[in-house]
């Protein structure tokens, strides 16, 4: 007896999103979680008493005003807020602001410099918004394109057009090229050539002078080059999408985690839980990692050689590890003021790619870049007077040599390291502190590797290889399994994309 | 002044001969100027100490399209391509992994170092040999300009899609991954052997400014692995002679067409007048006047220095400027005394007469490449080294020997500051010291050694920062975007200036082809007839 329509693995933003947009269109939805709480890798939980606070994903990139109306988010207690400024600092450095996103005001830059970040700002946004038209639908597959890509891909060829033979040339010469190469092609600012090459290379195993580097740039940029990113908290939207899907009619099961997809005949046609419940519906979708799913739930059993090959070829090890610092007081750091803000340490170019260097080799950098989330004045979810510091630390590898039990305090120390010298005495002020790093990832939520994309997002697995071919229009060989989830097109982010995609393809289909 | 020729070409490297051979061949009337006193730019054979003749700088044959061989003749006039046999990796542990021509023996070997290693190599090779299928034929073609709808671009260009439609779409979406990975992950996907993957690593990785970690490398080892010789695909084989063999016989061939080459004497600039190429002037003072001026210098000498900057658009000049063609390599020539030994071989293994390499793992390689970075020379260098006397007699005395070592990574700078003597004698020593750790008695059986640099081959052939492929072979330096995105097509903002390096497309190694493709396009500029040049065939 089926108990319901669709069975959603996983109540990370994705699965919400896709369970929320599935139960308006009348269906049956039951969600089902491992955790106690929703959220997944957007999710929260208590840090030292009092501190309330994300325990990994802790700033969003590319969640759009037509992904919120699409789930009547603000009908669900969204909160929307302002841009979070980003502040690159550097010891014996003034500090470099950028109010709002890329394109808002910058402190303390000359005028040729504004200039040149404004020609290339103004480069990278027209390139993205061409990309940008095929993150937000099913995938092209390489023999086949929907006949809303083929529009998309017109309007594209349109706007190229319109903009000039010279734009065009340019596209395809950046498109794939290092972001080093691009930035020093350019007179900006060492500081903020630092930030955008450490933006471009964050949760992905590359250095700012790999080739493709510049995409990851083009992926954070693509949600603002059309203006339409709307600045929420992460929190907040994991909030109204529970609240959301719950109106809609979705059924969530917390703490029993999914054991295996019942197939049978070939069909999917279930699941059964670690508690050993049997769940009935005609169609699964898994958000978790497709690894995972394929792996774990499924088995390399019933998948045929080809497929379970190429799922083996998924890098998934994860390189960037979350530190959580919860501080009694809240320190003091140049330039910035009384908001949420994103500081950012990636002095220059050259520092994030020596930080890259030790990476490859199973090794942790000596100084290590990071990006560091501090919360506003009077926020909520810490004590008064206090602050949480999110820190995400890129190029620490899933395979550390000398192993994580050593890795972990190795690594706490030589960020604190960095710190004490932007703000001396904060070592001081930790009223506790964690290091989640990529096992830490893997075992707490479920994600081999622990990689914040469910695997590697480089060009090499993205659009119809992602998370591979033959699995990468969200529906597996399997009928009746679906995916969704970072490890499947567009990729990670705290975006829902994913999500909605996946959704719009069943529904499509007459899942 | 002299007599007007239809055409002049500067430098008489092998591309600048292989152009200048297709135009003397459709009629015209061809002059080449080099500045050395010999002619073969980095495909030449001198003296390295007395009796010993040695390939300076490149060194091994394979990607010279075989069209070309034929078209002008080059076995008639002397050239002759030995495909050797064999080959090396040195393990750190005393071990080695051979490896052979013979496919099977090959395999094999693979399998001794790790058991599935060897079903692996077979579907390997399978999945590379169709890569190579897929882009052998776009080098003997100009790239197609994709901002333009003249009907030549347009039916380029669908000529592509043809081609890449031609695929299933499993094939399609492996070909995509293959041109973007990095060489490393993509063996990783194959093998499990440490020393197998460092092996198949190396063509990944040869001179370029990446390390094998780099997404893109794997594009780049099918560059090393389009060639053949003699019909077999992916071979590598030694010119009798050396390189210079190869020039020689261009060099015959143009002048048995008519053609004169004029050396020792420089172009110290292009004439143009009125955005027109009307020929050059030499250092000497002497001019030679011509309506078509083709270089075979690298694009930022051609432009920046043998072209005033105000007769080209700013945008070019910048996108010049901005060419990337940082040097990678150097080059360590030996002459030997003796044949040196290497114990951990067999005795009289063939594996001497090959490529032998000393770098067992890709981590070693990659950390080569980080100390590149940061502008110095790898402390561990990864070496190509091989002994081509071990083949070809003619080369040495009897009993001595020549053994060339490429070695990666060389930086254009040290630490920013230019190269001194003594840097290149402590680099050179670097490569001897790895040598001799796997030869004992290595160091006594030298009689003679030249260091290369950067520096070397910028200021002997004329290669800006040494790089030897006359510009990265990087995604936004290739096809269409090589050397500058709207003029992939050899011609220049000048009319009548012509650029025919491996700085244009399909790029370097000893191909020819950039040279032959540039001479089409003049030909059809020309409005002569391409008759006698033979289109690219498919042998795969």
């Amino acid at each position: 007896m089926k108990s319901c329509d669709v069975i959603v693995i996983g109540a990370g933003h994705n699965g919400m999103t896709a369970a929320t947009l599935l139960a308006h269109s009348g269906r049956k939805i039951l969600l089902l979680e491992a955790a106690d709480r929703p959220g997944g890798m957007a999710g929260s939980y208590e840090l030292a008493p009092g501190y309330t606070v994300p325990a990994l994903a802790h700033a969003l990139s590319g969640l759009e005003a037509s992904t919120l109306d699409a789930l009547s988010l603000d009908k669900h207690g969204l909160q929307r807020g302002e841009p979070m400024p980003t502040v690159g600092v550097a010891p014996d450095q003034a500090p470099l602001v950028i109010m709002g996103c890329y394109g808002g005001q910058i402190s303390d830059l000359s005028q040729p410099q504004l200039q040149a970040w404004s020609d290339l700002h103004k480069a990278l946004s027209f390139q993205s918004a061409i990309l940008k038209r095929f993150i937000a639908s099913a995938p092209p597959q390489p023999d086949h394109t929907s006949m809303r890509l083929k529009a998309e891909a017109l309007k594209a060829g349109l706007a190229v057009k319109r903009a000039g033979k010279d734009q065009l040339r340019e596209f395809l010469r950046m498109v794939l090229m290092p972001v080093a190469d691009v930035l020093e092609e350019t007179d900006i600012d060492p500081r903020l050539a630092g930030l955008l090459a450490f933006d471009a290379t964050l949760g992905i195993a590359v250095g700012p002078r790999s080739p493709t580097s510049i995409l990851g740039l083009y992926y954070r940029l693509a949600g603002q080059a059309l203006g339409t990113e709307v600045p929420v908290s992460v929190t907040s939207l994991i909030h109204a999408l529970t609240a959301a899907a719950t109106t809609a009619g979705v059924q969530f099961q917390f703490g029993d985690a999914v054991q295996n997809v019942i197939v049978e005949n070939g069909v999917a046609v279930g699941v059964m839980t670690q508690s050993g419940k049997e769940f009935r519906a005609a169609n699964v979708l898994s958000a978790i990692s497709p690894v995972a799913t394929f792996n774990n739930l499924v088995g390399p059993r019933l998948l045929d050689t080809g497929l379970a090959r190429d799922v083996r070829t998924i890098r998934t090890a994860g390189n960037v590890t979350k530190i959580n610092l919860a501080l009694r007081v809240r320190p003091d750091l140049a330039g910035v003021g009384s908001q949420q803000s994103r500081i950012v340490f990636a002095p220059d170019i050259n520092a994030v790619e020596r930080a890259f260097n030790p990476s490859k080799y199973g090794e942790l950098p000596e100084v290590p870049c990071f990006e560091a989330v501090l919360s506003a004045v009077g926020d909520d979810a810490v004590p008064d007077g206090a602050a949480f510091l999110s820190i995400s630390v890129q190029n620490t590898p899933f395979h550390l040599k000398v192993g994580w039990d050593q890795g972990r305090n190795n690594l706490l120390q030589s960020v604190m390291k960095v710190l004490e010298r932007l703000s001396p005495g904060i070592g001081k002020t930790i009223a506790a502190s964690q290091v989640l790093a990529p096992p830490d990832i893997e075992d707490g939520w479920h994600v081999p590797g622990g990689h914040w994309h469910h695997g590697e997002w480089q060009v090499d697995r993205l659009f119809f290889n992602r998370p591979v071919f033959g699995a990468a229009n969200y529906r597996t060989p399997i009928d009746g399994l679906y995916i969704c989830g970072a490890g499947t097109h567009p990729g990670g982010g705290v975006n829902g994309l994913s999500g909605l995609n996946a959704a719009r393809e069943m529904m499509r289909a007459g899942r | 002044m002299q007599r007007p020729y239809d055409v002049i070409v500067i430098g008489a490297g092998h591309n600048g001969l292989v152009n200048a051979c297709y135009l003397q061949r459709a009629g015209l009337n061809v002059l080449v100027v080099e500045k050395n006193d010999w002619i073969g730019g980095a495909a030449v054979s001198r003296e390295l100490t007395a009796g010993i003749l040695y390939s300076n700088c490149s060194y091994v044959c394979s990607l010279f399209r075989p069209e070309i061989m034929r078209d002008l003749e080059l076995a008639k006039h002397g050239l002759q391509i030995i495909a050797y046999e064999g080959g090396a990796v040195f393990k750190q542990d005393g071990d080695y992994l051979a490896s052979y021509r013979n496919h099977h023996a090959h395999r094999r070997e693979f399998a001794r170092h790790a058991p599935r290693d060897g079903e692996a190599y077979e579907r390997y090779a399978r999945d590379v040999t169709r890569q190579c299928r897929f882009i052998q034929p776009l080098l003997m073609r100009t790239a197609p300009d994709p901002a333009s709808l003249k009907p030549r671009d347009l039916g380029e260009l669908f000529y592509l899609m043809k081609k890449f439609n031609g695929l299933t779409a499993r094939e399609m979406a492996a070909t995509v991954r293959f041109w973007t990975m990095s060489i490393s992950d993509y063996l990783d996907e194959y093998f499990e052997a440490d020393v197998v993957k460092a092996y198949l690593a190396l063509a990944g990785i040869i001179g370029t400014a990446l390390g094998p970690m780099s997404p893109g490398t794997a594009y780049v080892l099918l560059h090393h692995y389009m060639g053949e010789v003699d019909g077999n695909v992916g071979a590598w084989g030694y010119a009798r002679g050396g390189m210079g063999a190869i020039t020689q016989a261009l060099a015959s061939s143009f002048r048995a067409s008519g053609g004169i080459i004029e050396t020792g004497n420089q172009v110290s600039r292009v004439l143009v007048t009125n955005g027109r190429a009307k020929g050059v002037v030499m250092d000497n003072g002497d001019e030679h006047s011509a309506d078509t001026v083709v270089s075979n210098a690298d694009v930022k000498r051609t432009f920046l220095k043998l072209v005033e900057e105000p007769d080209l658009p700013i945008d070019f000049v910048r996108h010049v400027k901005n060419f990337k063609m940082r040097g990678s390599s150097g080059k360590v020539n030996i002459a030997l005394d003796s044949l040196p030994e290497f114990p951990a071989l067999p005795t009289d293994s063939p594996c001497i007469r090959g490529d032998m390499h000393f770098t067992d793992t890709v981590e070693r390689m990659e950390r080569g490449y980080d100390d590149w970075k940061d502008g110095k020379w790898s402390a561990d260098p990864f070496l190509d080294m091989m002994i081509p006397t071990t083949i070809d007699p003619t080369m040495a005395p009897p009993g001595q020997h020549f053994m060339s070592c490429f070695v990666q990574y060389c930086p254009p700078k040290v630490r920013g500051e230019d190269w001194t003597d003594a840097d290149r004698d402590a680099f050179g020593q670097t490569v001897i010291n790895q040598i001799a750790d796997y030869s004992p008695g290595f160091k006594d059986r030298i009689i003679h050694m030249e260091v290369r640099t950067p520096r070397e081959l910028e200021a002997e052939v004329g290669l800006t920062e040494g790089n030897i492929f006359q510009g990265e072979l990087t995604f936004d330096q290739l096809l269409f975007n090589r050397p500058i995105p709207g003029y992939a097509q050899y011609r220049s903002p000048i009319d009548g200036l012509y650029i025919c390096g491996s700085s244009t497309h399909p790029g370097g190694g000893v191909m020819g082809a950039p040279g032959r493709n540039a001479a089409i396009e003049i030909i059809r500029d020309l409005k002569r007839s391409p008759s006698h040049v033979s289109p690219a065939h498919e042998i795969l």
